[in-house]
């Protein structure tokens, strides 16, 4: 009977050690878990710093693009009129000529 | 005999008054267009130095921009590295469980005892959540990038063009204005230059409605008629070429002094593709054909502007680079 209870006994203490053990297992997952949670948090802060910047850097060229275009405007204007006032000027010109040979 | 001598001296005279009304006519026309030149010049040197100014922080940000790029995939490693010890950590529980549940088995304990243990079944799931975890966070930092790296093709394509403008308005002050003036050359090479020049007049600023605008371009179009013509020629020798790749092309091209428009190296670049896949029995692979559309917008060229074979080269090498990073 006393062996049998020592039996049992040892039986709970293994199971109670294993059952420690387990704990110990448990905790050491969500010790890793909450580390891989910090990881990709600390990647995300970092993605999000970067992705800000491109953002930023993509508002700068666009804006230089869009005065760009506006300069590149106005300049095709003035060389359209510069080049129109060179054709009228050559016309002028052609004409008077005409007009002088004709007399 | 003296009245003959006479007459022939007066003809002499008027003559001579002939050429001096002539030469100052054109000594005028020239100064026209010197003045011409001038204004051009000046515009053109306005618009390139404000490219200059508004290109060099476009630049940084580029670059900030790459640098951004070469970042992200630092930071992905990074953490690709760190998982890496964090799976390491998982497999060294992963085999602790096993040995635990060999020491349960040695207790007594069965299979489903085992299985359905709040303990047991506590740290699987962990472990379960660990990695599940770890995936999805590759997976969207992956989307994460690829949605950057779109940002940044976007912002690329969209600059390329200012680049090639930089150098056409640079090249608009090269262009010789030429409208009536004839160099004094032999008769055929002035009247080639003479089309050239009135071509590439009437090629510099196509946004012009104006009836003068439309008359000279009818001029154009009539004085285009031989160039056309020698444009024909040229095509027969580009078509014998089997390879526009080769050197021999180059050559050929550099000979005929390049003065082909885009169009015509458009369709005849396809045609020679067309004729070498029919020819190898393969079949056009998708993006391999200029997009003419396409082609011109990067080029920043008009189906009419005339361009030498390096150039339409170099043109071709970057579309099919900005053509592959699409399809990548």
């Amino acid at each position: 009977m006393t062996t049998d209870n020592n039996q049992v006994n040892n039986q709970d203490q293994d199971v109670d050690a294993l059952n420690t053990e387990l704990n110990v297992l448990i905790n050491k997952a969500q010790k890793i878990n909450q580390e891989i949670a910090d990881i990709n948090n600390e990647t995300n802060q970092v993605v999000d710093a970067i992705e800000m910047e491109v953002d930023q850097s993509i508002k700068n060229i666009e804006r230089s693009v869009s005065e760009l275009d506006q300069i590149e405007k106005e300049t095709e204007d003035e060389l359209n009129k510069l080049m129109l006032q060179h054709a009228k000027d050559l016309a002028d010109y052609s004409d008077e000529d005409e007009i002088k040979s004709e007399d | 005999m003296y009245s003959d001598l006479n007459n022939i001296d007066k003809k002499r005279l008027d003559l001579l008054n002939k050429k001096d009304s002539i030469e100052s006519e054109f000594e005028m026309k020239k100064d026209i267009i010197k003045l011409y030149e001038y204004k051009r010049n000046g515009i053109a040197d306005k618009l390139i130095e404000h490219y200059n100014l508004k290109l060099e922080p476009l630049t940084q940000d580029l670059e900030t921009i790459q640098r951004c790029k070469d970042k992200v995939d630092l930071a992905i490693a990074d953490m690709e590295v760190k998982n890496q010890s964090e799976i390491l950590k998982l497999k060294g529980i992963e085999n602790d469980k096993v040995e635990l549940e060999q020491s349960l088995r040695g207790m007594g304990k069965s299979e489903l005892e085992i299985k359905n243990s709040a303990g047991v079944k506590f740290l699987e799931a962990s472990l379960k959540q660990g990695r599940k975890e770890m995936k999805s966070e590759k997976e969207k930092l992956a989307r994460r990038k690829s949605e950057i790296d779109f940002k940044i093709f976007k912002i690329n394509n969209r600059i390329s063009p200012y680049k090639y403008k930089q150098a056409e308005f640079i090249r608009v002050k090269e262009r010789k204005p030429g409208i009536g003036i004839i160099e004094p050359s032999s008769e055929d090479e002035s009247v080639t230059d003479k089309t050239q020049s009135e071509s590439s007049e009437s090629n510099e600023h196509t946004s012009s409605h104006t009836d003068e605008g439309e008359k000279n371009a009818k001029e154009n179009d009539e004085n285009v008629v031989g160039a056309t013509q020698s444009e024909s020629n040229e095509h027969t020798k580009f078509k014998a070429q089997e390879s526009p790749h080769t050197d021999e092309g180059e050559k050929n091209a550099k000979e005929n002094d390049g003065q082909l428009t885009t169009l015509f190296y458009i369709s005849e670049w396809n045609n020679y593709l067309k004729d070498l896949r029919e020819k190898s029995g393969k079949e056009i692979l998708i993006g391999e054909l200029l997009d003419k559309h396409t082609f011109l917008r990067l080029a920043t060229l008009s189906e009419k502007d005339k361009l030498d074979f390096t150039t339409f080269k170099k043109d071709i090498i970057l579309y099919y680079i900005i053509r592959l990073e699409r399809y990548q």
